[in-house]
């Protein structure tokens, strides 16, 4: 193991008993778990905890059962619900029983823990929580913030005044692995390029699982888009590395409703509480596809509208004229407004009022989706790797909290850090730093815009193996560019890394979807497997390597 | 466009260029204030804006946006 070489002049080495990659809202609420264990804890992120992850401007709505007494309120309805193999399988589920335990049993307790720390709900005269349907969920899942712009700010605070340590504005690049136990991670900061080496007895994995930057929507800018495009599939593409098991790539892979032009949540949900999708001939279509029109799962509201689009009958539009004073107040200023900081602007400079215009809509750029498969008590194939953050606000909250309490649990097997590989940090350490060495290359715009002509020409709503294979074939070719990538300065260094993980996470992801034959679960179709097999119903598929060799398996997950 | 910062009203305090979940945003250590760097990466999520105690920044979207 011993190269020779002294670890500490190679850059900064920092310890901690857990390391939590990503400060977002898992990261965020790991640290919390992890701080309750007594753990000496670390997030690291690229952004400041109080304004990073998908959250990190606003999030207005928590999607929870509150046990109230009906059938669609209790605890087995949720876990039913979210692990029923249908189109709802993009939340990142896993299995019933992972889910029952790592979030089903946390949903509650979770809301009246942001509740302590601050965070608001809209509340009915009586006292109970103002609640609303969508997205498919089996009754009113959904409980609004009042001050949901502030929500990262809060929960920031809580986690710094639980004691977990940040360091901020690092870019994490890989794991350290020693004899099949993760010991650390690898980054550097993208202010000053100053090396890091984290050492830790375990690592949460948060890194964000939506990942961006990949197609684009109809404005063709990879940065305005549904989630943060700052998030280019380094969590998939640094755990395959390391040798972990990656799953649901595919099957989280998710897309959403725009205002026209506009990246931005909240259109779904706006849908679901009573607005109409109508198309150019005025017709409310989303009747012809599914009972509950507007208040379909995501998928359906995605699919649809795109095929309204493909066949003609576009532009789409939102119509809430119906709707009363007081609804549209409730749903644009208490709803959209947390969700995203700067809708005004977009409805200000598109002269747009939702009491008396129509809204234009679009369907969004495709979103990567992709976790670590992880067992009930949120721990990887690999030792001292744990994370489970299935998508949605609330769900991610409580697997990033149970992910943080178990790494923590696990961290007293041990009584000292595991050894590093010094040879591993030192390579690392040279290919983070290669681009703003060369005098000569590329920018990293000039190679990230070509894995989106491949993504977006191979890779969109309508695919087929053919056209998957030769995306693999074209990605791989980009890949050989990425290593002419030059950066001026470690801004761009950080985006010549960024493109490094994208290129790889985008051959994931074809893959992954290569392995699926079939349509109907997902948020695309492919034109050589039309129909739902429900063979696939409860299989997932999962990637890894030995050896250098990529594997793939569909399996299923007990 | 990206965020404009009224540099009359701006104390340079830096927070907005911290808060920056895109690092676009960085403070010109000659000119004492903060400068968006790259507009082209700005995602408009608003958090220079929530940042800033003192009202100093705007947002102005893309034409790109409003067609």
């Amino acid at each position: 193991m011993s190269t020779g070489i002294e670890l500490a002049s190679a850059g900064r080495i920092v310890e901690s008993g857990v390391l939590i990659l990503g400060g977002g809202a898992a990261g965020c609420m790991a640290a919390i778990g992890a701080r309750e264990q007594g753990a000496n804890t670390l997030i690291v992120d690229k952004g400041m905890i109080e304004s990073c992850g998908c959250a990190g401007a606003g999030n207005a709505n928590y999607h929870t059962h509150l046990n109230t007494g009906p059938d669609w309120d209790s605890d087995e309805t949720a876990t039913k619900y979210y692990s029923s193999p249908g189109p709802t399988g993009g939340y990142g589920i896993l299995s019933s029983k992972v889910f029952d335990r790592a979030v089903t049993k946390q949903l509650i307790p979770m809301l009246k823990r942001l509740e302590g720390i601050g965070i608001e709900f809209h509340k009915n005269s009586d006292g109970s929580y103002r609640r609303t349907q969508s997205f498919g969920n089996p009754g009113p899942w959904i409980t609004t913030m009042k001050n949901g712009k502030y929500f990262k700010r809060l929960l920031a605070k809580e986690v710094r005044r639980k004691g977990a340590e940040t360091a901020e504005h690092v870019m994490i690049t890989s794991l350290l692995v020693d004899n099949s136990r993760v010991s650390g991670a690898i980054g550097f900061n993208i202010r000053n390029g100053e090396f890091y080496i984290f050492r830790a007895k375990s690592v949460v994995l948060a890194l964000g699982g939506s990942q961006e930057r990949i197609t684009t929507s109809s404005n063709g800018n990879p940065f305005s888009c549904w989630m943060r495009p700052y998030n280019t599939g380094s969590a998939m593409v640094i755990a395959y590395d390391a040798g972990a098991k990656i799953v649901d790539l595919e099957l989280m892979t998710r897309a959403t409703i725009l205002p026209k032009g506009f990246g931005a949540p909240g259109m779904c949900a706006f849908a679901g509480m009573g607005a109409y999708m109508v198309n150019a001939e005025g017709e409310r279509y989303m009747k012809r596809y599914h009972p509950t029109a507007e208040r379909a799962p995501r998928s359906v509201l995605v699919l649809a509208s795109y095929n309204e689009l493909a066949e003609g009958r576009g532009p789409l539009y939102i119509d809430a004229r119906h709707l009363s004073e007081d609804d549209l107040r409730h749903m644009i200023e208490d709803r959209l407004y947390e969700d995203c900081d700067t809708y005004p602007e977009y409805f200000a400079q598109r002269g747009l009022d939702l009491r008396k215009d129509l809204m234009e809509i679009e369907v969004s750029e495709l979103v990567g989706g992709g976790m670590l498969l992880v067992n009930e008590r949120c721990a990887s194939n690999l030792k001292g790797l744990f994370g489970y953050t299935p998508a949605q606000l609330s769900l991610t909250l409580c697997g990033g909290f149970s992910s943080g309490t178990e790494a923590a649990k696990d961290t007293r097997k041990l009584k000292e850090l595991t050894k590093v590989n010094n040879e591993q940090v030192i390579e690392e350490k040279s290919k983070i730093f290669e681009p703003i060495r060369r005098t000569t290359g590329y920018t990293w715009q000039d190679i990230e815009s070509k894995i989106r002509l491949v993504m977006n020409f191979y890779m969109g709503f309508i695919r087929n193996e053919q056209g998957m294979e030769t995306a693999l074939h074209r990605l791989k070719l980009i890949e050989r560019y990425v290593n002419d990538i030059k950066a001026d300065n470690y801004h761009e260094l950080m985006r010549a890394n960024e493109t490094r993980h994208l290129v790889r996470y985008c051959q994931l992801l074809v893959r992954a979807t290569l392995e699926r034959k079939e349509s109907g679960r997902c948020f695309y179709k492919r034109s050589d497997y039309l129909d739902l097999d429900e063979t696939w119903s409860n299989k997932h598929v999962i990637l890894w390597q030995e050896n250098g060799e990529p594997q793939v398996s569909a399996e299923t997950i007990e | 466009m990206p965020p404009i910062i009224d540099e009359d009203k701006c104390t340079a305090c830096g927070v907005c260029a911290a808060a920056c979940p895109g690092d676009i945003i960085h403070i010109n250590s000659e000119r004492n204030i903060p400068m968006v760097l790259y507009p082209d990466e700005c995602c408009h999520c608003g958090n220079c804006r929530i940042s800033c105690e003192i009202d100093a920044i705007k947002i102005v979207l893309p034409l790109s946006m409003l067609v």
